[in-house]
């Protein structure tokens, strides 16, 4: 299985270089050897889905080297393991990996027809952009996930900046820069971790195996490491943030949340979507964002814990006005395109609220809702490409009662949208109920005010169906002639192609929101490896001291996370 | 797990029209017509099996129960707070079938004794949901057969039918759920089957307004209900209702009240519950607050003030809809969960919501009283009695509320059946143009009398019955809280009103004759000839029989057993259906003493006020009409305007919530892209003005010293040129020269 791993993440390179290497292929061709690859790569990862064990919280699938550690020497360095080929998978990241090469598929889908110049090239970016994908999402060793982290940008910014929309080289410029500059500060912290790592940690090892630093960097009891005050306890601000684990925290965070991206980080999205090929849109909302996300997870939550302790309530706050800011912005859009960007930055404030507020259940909702973001937006974002491959607009306001024209489209836009919007049934509610479930134990006023966000996401997606969906039939383009009367000319209806890649992910859209059992059932164990680390309430931190109250004789952290808090009058 | 076989008789109830509405969804355009029958077979199983389950509740729970509150009418008040803290013991529990199943669990494995978050699904069936089934399914299957008559022609008829399917199973599910997360899924579901149902006609763009209207209205009572809904879980760690009404029960603070309320002085004071044998503890102010949570959610589906908005828009949709959804079930639903869930409510809560029942039942019978649709008569007369509902629950009168759910379900569904079939008819929905429709329409007529009586409240008919339960409770209650007497004077000059409002629109619709647009000094719409009901005739057997079926429990679910109309002191007057559901109450009803003889005084009172005025005004028979309703209108004058403009909630709600939204939404946008934006933009700007500095630097300063530097070169190189000779003989010469120095140096340092 171990091999299979290590071939699965690589599949897409060879498929990737065999694109460019072979002479003079065309569109169609080039597609349908993209086709296999990706098929052929999700064969290989549901397999590996369904060799895994569910209930064990540690990496699967990884090699055992000779020397007792994870994987293969690389590169060695001092006396340590150094640096490893280490891959492996636990559940949260074999959840986003079957994601990943399922968006993938999809994403080749979405390109079927729309890509015909430059084909081979493209297709090859995409594969090479689905190998750093699983490979970040597979990897267990620090420089290994670094280099993938870093590898993914190159693919994507050809993608929009070869084949995007008219401001593509702004956007994709943008984006490359913006998200380049936060991730050399996240090496930063990444190198930080391994020096205390090495400096604390007894007997001294250095190593670069993320199970390993996330071990070891929770054994230290130097006070220094261990010990964090919450900036109401500390003297000054500078004092505060120079603690070890709010100033690692604090680097590691500037990579991923513009990645997520987090409210006042987002600018970069709604250009970056917008620009970006409709499978470049559904591949940076379905699993680029989430790499924001499983970056916290990995590093913030897992191994700086203290450090997010006491800059929860700050990261929550910011993470609300996300919800609301990004439901606000959305509803003021009258590009679906950006209207589902926007939706994202709202979505990803729900993710990164579930993650902050630090309980069992909200991790575990969040990680959930990774997935279900992925399903939904890539099925959103792969809809207005079906739009816009027909219309050439993406302006709402122009056209209108779609529904007649195309109503397949219409059902799965339906269908997505209310995914969407967290209705009961389908996948959105079963992730963002944790996640409020979670996190009102523990930061009840934010928590109500994220609710609002949830009037706001039905209202903007349920106009967007409104103007598109719904009313009398309005076709871009068609206006001038033949109003009124049926004239189906020049719309095609929605092909083959459209319908293979929209079908699963609407399908697994309804089979979550069905039965969430088994995916919660290979994600919880891995959330709660690191929820049970994270610091005891009270002990060197505290959050909203009024609101929640840890309760006398239960001091161990597991007890204490995963517990709900008590509420007591004011 | 399952613990009886009639469980899994209500599950296959619950699941049949599922299995349809898949069935039909993915075969559209396979069935086409047959989608009618196979939905409609669907409900027809599900009545049966309901009719089953309700006959064997019947013979399981030892018939029919004793009249309860009339068990207690002798103990003293000093006693009845014992009988209220002895419930858990004293009371034999209600019968119920359950199951639960697990769904999600998370955090299995990290806390042995406590789990983070387990949600089962799973049902429950008491004696409130056996009649629920058989009321939601009895009404539902009859819609289905009117509506195959109804919706003939329409090109969307398969569709149709498949929502209907879809409706079928998320409000019997609704009704069935064991837990209140579950009840909040199919909440949702039902919302989304009225999203698609009232935009049903989606072309025309004021179908699709409303139905986002009433999705969005719902999402926030919604959004109050997920508040609850995380508080209970914070608090007591389970979301099943049973189990949280059973804790709630035994409560030791209802034992100081004479009501048998949850009351505290001090909003700190904490509550031990026993919830599944665990002891929790939940704060008042934090029980209020839940309450108050789950009660926002019922606001916004049962269309409370002031939520109620959407419930009158939603009457875009097709009729049969309205019916079923908007009149008989869904909307019912808030009401239901109230009476569900009823234990949870505080006594500061239930003032709430007797207060908004009160507030809504009559601002909606003031609205009612002056539409000109008749269609918009019904809909606020709908939500006028969802008010009397909630009143009657606020109050304490557990069963008086949902009896009055259970009976208003099949008046108002024939009420608004019967408005079909004249709008099948005429084609317009407008009052003013119409009438003498009884000579054409008989069996219409006959009906919608019927059920024009009923929902008046006039003796013999369900209506009366259920209406006068209220009036018993709210007077017990003002008795005792005589500071609320506004409870009293709201509900009954609401009855007034709706016996007013109801003989008024039948009057119009079914007396006296045709008026035609243009004597009512109206445009034709849609191109009609003048006289709407120059063509009118009776519809055709699947919508009248429908109308003649529900004509029967309109009148006879309400009767006492001793069919008595003549309720005489003493004798037994209270109605089968109050007593069975009484014995089902979560909390033993108050013994309401003399409050029922003021009730049934007070209840003939405001009817022969109501029906007089309705005769004074509107009757066909010039002797018996005195008063001009123009003139009416005119008296009221301001008064008036506010009733037709529904006392301009739309339009307070437009200016003070919907624009500001947008307007923040588009302002949110600007600073997206001008502020945030440009703060980013900027600061590329200026990375690339330092790097432009840079450059002019690099060109006027280290561009100089590189040059300076290669001219200083270029002349050592012009030098160097001169060494350059071409002759090997002073070639030579330096190279021995060199080659003596380097020998010397490597001498030097290797003697050193």
């Amino acid at each position: 299985m171990a091999t299979l791993l290590v071939v699965t993440v690589l599949l897409p390179l060879l498929g990737g270089l065999a694109l460019l290497l072979a002479p003079k292929l065309d569109h169609k061709a080039a597609r349908w050897v993209a086709l296999a690859t990706t098929l052929a790569t999700l064969a290989f990862s549901l397999v590996l889905v369904g060799a895994f064990q569910v209930g064990d919280a540690s990496a699967q699938f990884a090699f055992e080297g000779a020397d007792g550690h994870a994987g293969l020497p690389w590169v060695a360095v001092g006396s340590g393991p150094g640096i490893r080929f280490a891959l492996g998978l636990d559940g949260v990241a074999l959840s986003l990996f079957a994601l990943t090469s399922l968006l993938l598929v999809t994403s080749v889908f979405c390109s079927w027809s729309s890509i015909t110049e430059r084909a081979p090239t493209y297709y090859a970016l995409l594969l090479f952009l689905e190998t750093g994908l699983l490979g970040l999402f597979a990897s267990l060793d620090v420089v290994l996930f670094y280099i993938f982290f870093e590898f993914t940008l190159i693919p994507l910014f050809f993608l929009v900046g070869l084949y995007g929309g008219p401001e593509r080289r702004r956007a994709s410029i943008t984006f490359f820069l913006y998200t380049l500059a936060g991730s050399l500060l996240t090496l930063l912290g990444v190198i930080a971790l391994i020096v205390v790592h090495y400096r604390f940690s007894t007997p001294q090892v250095l190593t670069f195996s993320i199970p390993e630093l996330t071990e070891g960097l929770s054994r230290i009891t130097s006070a220094d490491w261990a010990f964090t005050r919450p900036l109401a306890d500390s003297f000054s601000l500078s004092q505060f943030l120079l603690q070890p684990q709010v100033f690692i925290f604090l680097l590691l965070f500037a990579g991923f949340a513009i990645k997520v991206p987090l409210f006042p980080f987002h600018t970069w999205l709604p250009l970056a979507h917008v620009e970006a090929p409709t499978a470049g849109s559904v591949l940076l909302a379905g699993v680029l964002l989430k790499v924001g996300g499983y970056g916290f997870l990995r590093f913030n939550l897992a191994m700086t814990p203290m450090g997010t302790a006491v800059l929860a309530p700050m990261l929550v706050a910011i993470s609300v006005i996300g919800i609301i800011y990004g439901a606000l912005t959305a509803l003021a859009q009258t590009d679906v395109k950006r209207l589902v960007a926007y939706s994202s930055v709202s979505h990803m404030g729900f993710i990164a609220l579930g993650l902050f507020s630090m309980t069992l259940v909200s991790v575990d909702g969040a990680v959930l809702q990774m997935i279900n973001h992925g399903l939904t937006t890539g099925a959103l974002f792969a809809c207005v490409g079906v739009l816009y491959e027909r219309y050439h607009t993406r302006e709402m306001d122009r056209m209108g009662g779609i529904w007649k024209r195309l109503p397949l489209f219409a059902f799965f836009l339906i269908l997505a949208s209310m995914g969407s919007a967290a209705v009961p049934g389908l996948n959105g509610f079963v992730g963002e109920f944790p996640i409020l479930a979670g996190s009102f134990s523990r930061f009840p006023r934010a928590t109500v005010v994220a609710a609002i966000g949830i009037i706001l996401g039905a209202y903007y997606l349920f106009l967007m169906l409104q103007k598109v969906i719904f009313g009398p039939l309005r076709e871009p383009g068609g206006e001038g002639h033949g109003h009124g009367h049926d004239d189906s000319a020049g719309v095609p209806p929605v092909q083959w192609y459209e319908i293979a890649g929209l079908a699963p992910l609407l399908a697994l859209i309804v089979i979550i929101g069905l039965y969430p059992k088994p995916f919660y059932d290979r994600i919880t164990p891995s959330v709660e490896s690191i929820v049970a680390r994270f610091p005891a309430e009270g002990a060197g931190m505290s959050t909203e001291p009024n609101q929640t109250v840890s309760a006398p004789g239960e001091d161990s952290p597991r007890a204490l996370l995963a517990r709900s808090a008590q509420v007591t009058a004011p | 797990m399952m613990d009886a076989w009639q469980g899994w008789l209500y599950v296959a109830a619950v699941v049949i029209p599922l299995a349809a509405f898949v069935v039909q969804i993915l075969g559209l355009r396979l069935f086409r017509k047959q989608t009618a029958l196979i939905a409609t077979g669907a409900i027809a199983s599900s009545l049966i099996l309901s009719a089953i389950g309700f006959g064997s509740y019947f013979i399981a729970s030892g018939g029919m129960p004793s009249p309860h509150a009339e068990g207690h009418e002798g103990e003293s008040p000093e006693a009845s707070p014992a009988a209220a803290g002895a419930f858990s013991e004293g009371r034999a529990a209600p019968l119920a079938w359950s199951g639960n199943w697990t769904w999600v669990s998370l955090g299995r494995g990290l806390l042995p004794d406590r789990q983070p978050l387990a949600i089962p699904i799973g049902i429950r069936i008491d004696a409130l949901a056996v009649l629920m089934f058989l009321m939601v399914t009895f009404i539902a299957t009859l819609i289905h057969v009117y509506s195959m008559e109804y919706m003939e022609g329409d090109p969307r008829y398969p569709r149709f039918f498949a929502y209907l399917s879809l409706f079928c199973f998320s409000m019997l599910g609704l009704v069935a759920s064991s837990s209140v997360f579950l009840v909040f899924v199919f909440w949702e579901l039902v919302g989304i089957c009225s999203y698609l149902l009232i935009g049903f006609w989606y072309e025309d763009r004021s179908n699709s307004d409303a139905a986002n209207k009433a999705f969005i209205v719902n999402r926030i009572g919604d959004v109050g209900m997920l508040v609850g809904l995380g508080l209970l879980w914070t608090q007591l760690g389970t979301f099943d209702i049973a189990e949280i009404n059973a804790g709630l029960s035994a409560v030791e603070a209802r034992q100081g009240d004479a009501l048998g309320r949850i009351t505290s002085e001090d909003p700190g004071a904490v509550w031990n519950v026993m919830i599944g044998g665990t002891e929790r503890s939940i704060p008042h102010w934090i029980l209020v607050l839940a309450g108050l949570g789950i009660f926002a959610g019922c606001v916004g589906k049962s269309a409370q003030f002031p939520l109620h908005v959407w419930l009158p828009d939603a009457m875009a949709g097709p009729t049969p809809v309205s019916a079923l959804i908007h009149a008989a079930t869904m909307v019912a639903a808030g009401v239901y969960l109230v009476g569900r869930f009823f234990p949870l409510f505080s006594a500061e809560v239930l003032l709430v919501i007797a207060y908004t029942g009160g507030i809504t039942l009559f601002l909606a019978a003031t609205i009612a009283l002056v539409q000109v649709d008749y269609k918009k008569v019904l809909a606020y007369s709908t939500v006028s009695q969802l008010g009397f509902m909630m009143l009657a629950l606020g109050v304490g009168g557990w069963a008086a509320g949902l009896f009055h759910l259970l009976t208003h379900a099949f008046f108002k569904a024939l009420l608004f059946l019967g408005a079909g079939s004249v709008h099948h008819a005429v084609h317009t929905y407008d009052l003013r143009p119409l009438g003498g429709l009884r000579r054409k329409m008989p069996v219409t007529a006959a009906t919608m009398l019927i059920g024009t009586l009923a929902i008046s409240g006039v003796p013999l008919f369900s209506g009366f019955y259920s209406k006068d339960a209220i009036l018993a409770s709210a007077i017990h209650f003002v008795s005792e809280r005589p500071g609320h007497a506004l409870l009293l004077v709201l509900p009954a000059s609401g009855a007034a009103m709706t016996a007013f409002y109801m003989f008024r629109m039948w009057f119009l619709l079914f007396t006296g004759s045709s008026r035609g647009w243009s004597a009512a000094g109206l445009a034709p719409e849609h191109g009609q000839r003048d006289d709407p009901a120059a063509l009118a005739h009776e519809s055709g057997p699947r919508i009248t029989w429908p109308l003649r079926i529900l004509a029967v429990p309109t009148v006879m679910i309400g009767w006492p057993l001793t069919i008595l109309p003549l309720a005489v002191a003493g004798l037994p007057f209270h109605p089968v259906l109050e007593d069975w559901l009484s014995s089902a109450a979560p909390l033993p009803a108050q013994p309401l003493g003399s409050a029922q003889s003021w009730a049934a005084a007070t209840s003939l009172l405001v009817l022969v006020v109501g029906v007089g005025l309705a005769f004074l005004a509107y009757h066909p028979s010039k002797t018996i009409r005195r008063i001009d309703p123009a003139r009416m209108a005119a008296h009221l004058g301001g008064l008036y305007s506010l009733f037709v403009n529904s006392w301009y909630f739309d339009e307070v709600y437009q200016a003070l919530v919907v624009r500001p939204c947008l307007a923040i939404g588009r302002r949110a946008a600007w600073v997206d892209r001008v502020v945030i934006d440009g703060i980013i933009d900027g600061l590329a700007a200026i990375t690339v003005a330092l790097s432009r500095l840079d450059r002019a630097i690099d060109a006027s300063v280290v561009d100089r010293l590189v040059s300076l530097v290669a001219g200083m070169i270029y002349v050592l190189g012009g030098v160097g040129r001169r060494l350059q000779t071409g002759r090997l003989r002073s070639y030579l010469m330096v190279l021995s020269i060199a080659f003596v120095l380097l020998s010397v140096g490597v001498l030097v340092w290797v003697v050193r």
